[in-house]
């Protein structure tokens, strides 16, 4: 019953307007404010980076297929690089992910190019190389159904095709790295434009260019992306207010009265964490349903889950604050937070998408838990897909129980709370 | 009975003593003061009976049950008025009361009706839905006492209740002792505050360096000092003070001093304070002001330490 009074107590502090301003309005505000004023930047912008095209080769060994590497040893002084696709690798995918700016196979037939809609300005270039060397050993022509006849032999069938690929979001559309790891978009459009290139007898016929884009349903908009980003940032914010759960206690002096009343320390440990779990979760609730019937963010068809995701990071931060509480004194323990969550926002994609970080900061990037929180719930809503709910809920979860024992552990040895 | 008993009380904070081997029993029905100046253990002990910290050596009970055995118990006869006011600004008087008493296992009609009661019994009872953020210095220091007096414990611990606040809510809260007390509560009251001692309590421990030094009655404690009248005397001089001309005086126990205050201790029924004038004029020293009065508390811990209870 103790327990329950303690945490009553502390939702008590829900009457405070400033503290309703800072889980409530101040989350709303940065959705809002970083939704509309971002909106541009997620229709997908052109930038120029490195033109790299993935190949497939299937006529290997045989002088075309030479020819064609020659050709592609060439290319890379001019900044375009054709990389071999390895196997199992699906290069539509990699190329709709936005990770290349392309995907040729090349066959007996002919090359099929599947540009990436998300690297548009790149894919022409990669396109306008495959053309050059179409044209180095052939002439080219564009036509669509100019010369029928000649074509209707070497045209290949060109129904679209849904490639029925799962898993995966797009955020600008892209999450899938070149690693194979499964994510990227749900669907993806295939938008033939009617130009083949017919090569001779060489073999060196570009059949077929198509644009690879992911389906504009499956991305999400910046009011969406933000909407997940600001709550689950200010959730995890919320650990400089759990630092405090003890230290304010012992500020007031009104530790002494709790110590003093006939509570164990494990009631009153208890009561500080329920309320504090309880007034985190009702505001996330809150903020998750303004956003989503009053900005019409996209929260997607299936809350449960993602609200089990969000309420395992308020579980997160509570053990955090708690934990840092009692290990590092005073106001460090709050610095020493800030420092974190500020590097778990840049890394986690907080104010801006980490899809194409490579290297070293790819990998800080996966320790985050606002990467793995934000992505479970970008693939939720976006991909449909609710494998990565448990994991992301089980690390949230798992690291916060490692850290409220060490608050335990410390809490109990001391004298007072 | 005894409500709270310390056999040989020790606590240590690595090498530094601040109890002492104390041993001290207050009964029931008593105002038991704690007198001594700040660090002299005064806090350490009060916080040892109250659970707040734990007795490096030697035994504490609470109507005659160890607390260490019986914590639970021993908490539940207790209600703390700390040192600092330890109240919560965010929730009004009514529901700081209410939720302190409800630690103590108060509950429904009861809960409402004992907090009411102590809100009225320090004078909040038209304050019950303000915040204490709005309240005075010696409106807080009342709440501070109802948070500890709902749940009726049978002993109170006081510790410098009235530290800070204004004359009138001083003598308010003394007066609420006074009712507790007749209502059959027992209080311990630490103060470094001499007068309030004198005023209040029915039996006094002076405290210093983690002992009791001295401890009965206010009147078992004045009879200790060889001197029962003291005289102090506001000077100002230019030459080195001769002390020795002053004790040479009839009746003349002791001479003090100290910056510019002359302490002298006298016996009483001797008329000597003419004699006492005469010298210090004589021998050119400028008298600014002067009282006389019978010995009290601060004499007699001034008497046993060499300091004043005021000193830090």
């Amino acid at each position: 019953m103790n327990v329950l009074r303690i945490a009553y107590k502390e939702l008590l502090m829900l009457r405070d307007p400033k503290m309703i301003a800072y889980l409530l309005i101040t989350p709303v505000a940065l959705v809002v404010i970083l939704g509309t004023a971002l909106a541009d930047a997620f229709h997908g912008g052109i930038v120029v980076g490195d033109v790299r095209v993935l190949y497939d080769d299937s006529r290997a060994g045989t002088e075309p297929a030479e020819r064609w590497k020659a050709y592609a040893q060439a290319a890379e002084t001019q900044g375009v690089r054709f990389e071999p696709a390895a196997d199992g690798v699906d290069g539509k995918r990699e190329a709709a992910d936005g990770q290349y700016a392309g995907y040729v196979e090349i066959t007996d037939d002919g090359m099929a190019y599947y540009g990436s809609g998300a690297r548009p300005l790149e894919s022409r270039i990669a396109q306008s190389a495959l053309e050059a060397f179409a044209g180095r050993y052939a002439l080219a022509e564009a036509a669509e159904g100019n010369e029928a006849g000649e074509m209707e032999e070497n045209r290949p069938t060109r129904s679209p095709r849904p490639l029925g690929i799962e898993s995966g979001v797009g955020a600008n559309g892209a999450q899938s790295g070149a690693d194979g790891a499964p994510s990227g978009s749900g669907k993806l459009s295939e938008h033939a434009t009617a130009q083949w290139f017919l090569i001779g007898a060489e073999n060196a016929k570009i059949v077929e260019v198509t644009a690879l884009e992911a389906d504009a349903s499956d991305r999400p908009r910046a009011i969406d992306y933000y909407a997940i980003a600001m709550t689950t940032l200010i959730v995890l914010f919320s650990a400089l207010t759990a630092a405090q759960l003890m230290d304010a206690e012992r500020t007031r002096r009104t530790s002494l009265r709790l110590i003093a009343a006939p509570v164990t320390k494990a009631d009153i440990f208890a009561g500080k964490i329920l309320g504090f779990f309880l007034m985190n979760s009702l505001t996330v609730v809150l903020v998750v349903l303004i956003t989503k019937y009053v900005f019409q963010a996209n929260w997607g068809d299936h809350l449960l889950p993602v609200l089990v995701v969000l309420l395992s990071e308020v579980v997160f931060a509570l053990g955090l604050g708690l934990g840092v509480s009692y290990v590092v004194k005073g106001a460090a323990a709050g610095f020493v937070i800030m420092v974190f969550v500020q590097l778990a926002a840049l890394f986690g994609g907080s104010y801006y998408p980490m899809d194409e970080a490579s290297g070293v900061f790819r990998a800080i990037s996966r320790l985050m838990p606002l990467k793995w929180t934000n992505e479970a719930i970008l693939q939720v809503i976006f991909a449909d897909n609710h494998a990565m709910v448990w994991p992301a809920a089980g690390w949230n979860i798992g690291l916060a129980v490692l850290l409220l024992t060490v608050a335990a552990i410390s809490m109990r040895r001391r004298e007072g709370l | 009975m005894n409500v709270v008993e310390l056999k040989s009380v020790t606590r240590t904070y690595g090498d530094f003593v601040a109890v002492d081997r104390l041993s001290l029993a207050v009964r029931e029905g008593e105002i038991f003061a704690l007198l001594g100046p700040n660090g002299a253990g005064k806090s350490t002990t009060i916080h040892m009976i109250a659970s707040l910290l734990r007795v490096t050596e030697g035994t504490i009970e609470i109507l005659g049950k160890n607390i260490a055995a019986h914590r639970r118990f021993a908490k539940q006869q207790i209600g703390l008025v700390p040192q600092d006011i330890a109240i919560y600004e965010d929730m009004t008087a009514y529901e700081n009361v209410q939720f302190f008493a409800g630690l103590y296992g108060l509950r429904g009609k009861e809960l409402r009706q004992r907090t009411e009661e102590a809100l009225a019994f320090v004078g909040l009872e038209d304050r019950l839905r303000g915040y204490p953020k709005h309240f005075s210095g010696g409106m807080k220091r009342r709440l501070n006492i109802a948070c500890a007096i709902a749940h009726r414990p049978r002993l109170v611990i006081m510790d410098e209740p009235t530290v800070g606040i204004d004359p009138q809510s001083r003598q308010y809260i003394l007066n609420a002792i006074r009712k507790l007390n007749a209502m059959g509560c027992t209080i311990i009251y630490s103060s470094h505050y001499m007068e309030e001692v004198e005023e209040l309590c029915t039996r006094i421990a002076i405290m210093d360096h983690g002992k009791i030094i001295a401890e009965g009655t206010k009147e078992q404690l004045t009879a200790m000092i060889a001197a029962p009248k003291s005289i102090r005397v506001e000077v100002r001089t230019e030459t080195p003070l001769d002390t020795e001309k002053l004790r040479n005086i009839a009746g003349v126990r002791s001479v003090e001093f100290e910056g510019q205050t002359l302490t002298i201790g006298t016996d009483t029924g001797v008329n000597n304070l003419n004699l006492i004038i005469r010298r210090l004029v004589d021998d050119g020293v400028d008298i600014r002001a002067l009282d006389a009065h019978d010995v009290n508390l601060e004499t007699v811990f001034l008497t046993l330490t060499g300091r004043s209870l005021r000193d830090t």
